[in-house]
């Protein structure tokens, strides 16, 4: 299932895939998959992309 | 050229190579293994699955063959498929990752790697050719040395053709992502 509410996140922020893969360490490629349901990160990601995104893990992960 | 100077020369090449590697691992900022994200690491992790399978399967079929005293009327000797088989779960491996794009780290300058790859493109096609001058056949049978290096050009030419092709399908993929 697609994660457009980490999407909508990083938009808002006006961050690129890429961008957001630099501030968090991983690959732009784990961003896209990530955001099109295609893998599930781990907690410890979950937690980075929250702390880049300045959100919550209820706000992106919690359905 | 006789086996001794083989040997000799296979060896100095495992030693040579070994230094190589010590020297790249030693030097360079993340050593051998880079920095892999965790989904990376995953697909990796899959592809050495899906590799030792492959090579178990080849295997299997390499021991009926061995069996059935087959070698004896094929054209090449079991070392030489040893050697293939060994390609044989490189390259699965190697497509696997290209194709999940975990064949190089996060953040990993790919020109390096294929400057590298072109020069081990270029060395073994000139020992092949030289080889293969000096005769492809010895005893009924495909000489190893010529055959395994060209084997290792149509390899590494297959595993750059592979990620030329990704790369292709990446440029312009974020912004599809972004719609």
């Amino acid at each position: 299932m697609k994660n457009l509410k980490m999407k909508s996140a990083r938009v808002a922020l006006d961050l690129s895939q890429q961008q957001l893969a630099d501030l968090i360490g991983v690959s732009r490629q784990t961003i896209s998959a990530i955001e099109k349901g295609d893998y599930n990160p781990t907690i410890n990601l979950c937690i980075a992309i929250c702390k880049a995104l300045n959100k919550t893990l209820d706000e992106l992960f919690w359905e | 050229m006789n086996s001794k100077d083989y040997a000799m020369g296979l060896a100095f090449g495992i030693v040579t190579a070994l230094i190589i590697f010590a020297l790249i691992w030693k030097f360079s900022k993340k050593g051998l293994k880079g920095t892999f994200d965790e989904r990376q690491e995953l697909v990796r992790g899959r592809g050495y699955k899906y590799a030792t399978f492959t090579m178990l399967i080849l295997l299997a079929i390499e021991l009926l063959i061995e069996s059935f005293d087959l070698f004896e009327t094929l054209p090449i000797t079991r070392t030489l498929t040893l050697f293939f088989i060994i390609l044989a779960g490189v390259l699965v491996y190697a497509f696997y990752c290209i194709k999940n794009d975990a064949y190089f780290g996060v953040g990993t300058d790919a020109r390096t790697y294929r400057i590298v790859m072109w020069a081990v493109i270029i060395v073994n096609a000139i020992s092949g050719i030289i080889g293969l001058k000096n005769g492809a056949m010895v005893d009924g049978k495909l000489a190893f040395g010529p055959v395994a290096s060209l084997l290792f050009v149509a390899a590494f030419i297959m595993i750059l053709v592979a990620m030329s092709i990704r790369n292709n399908s990446h440029a312009g993929e974020e912004e599809s992502d972004e719609e």
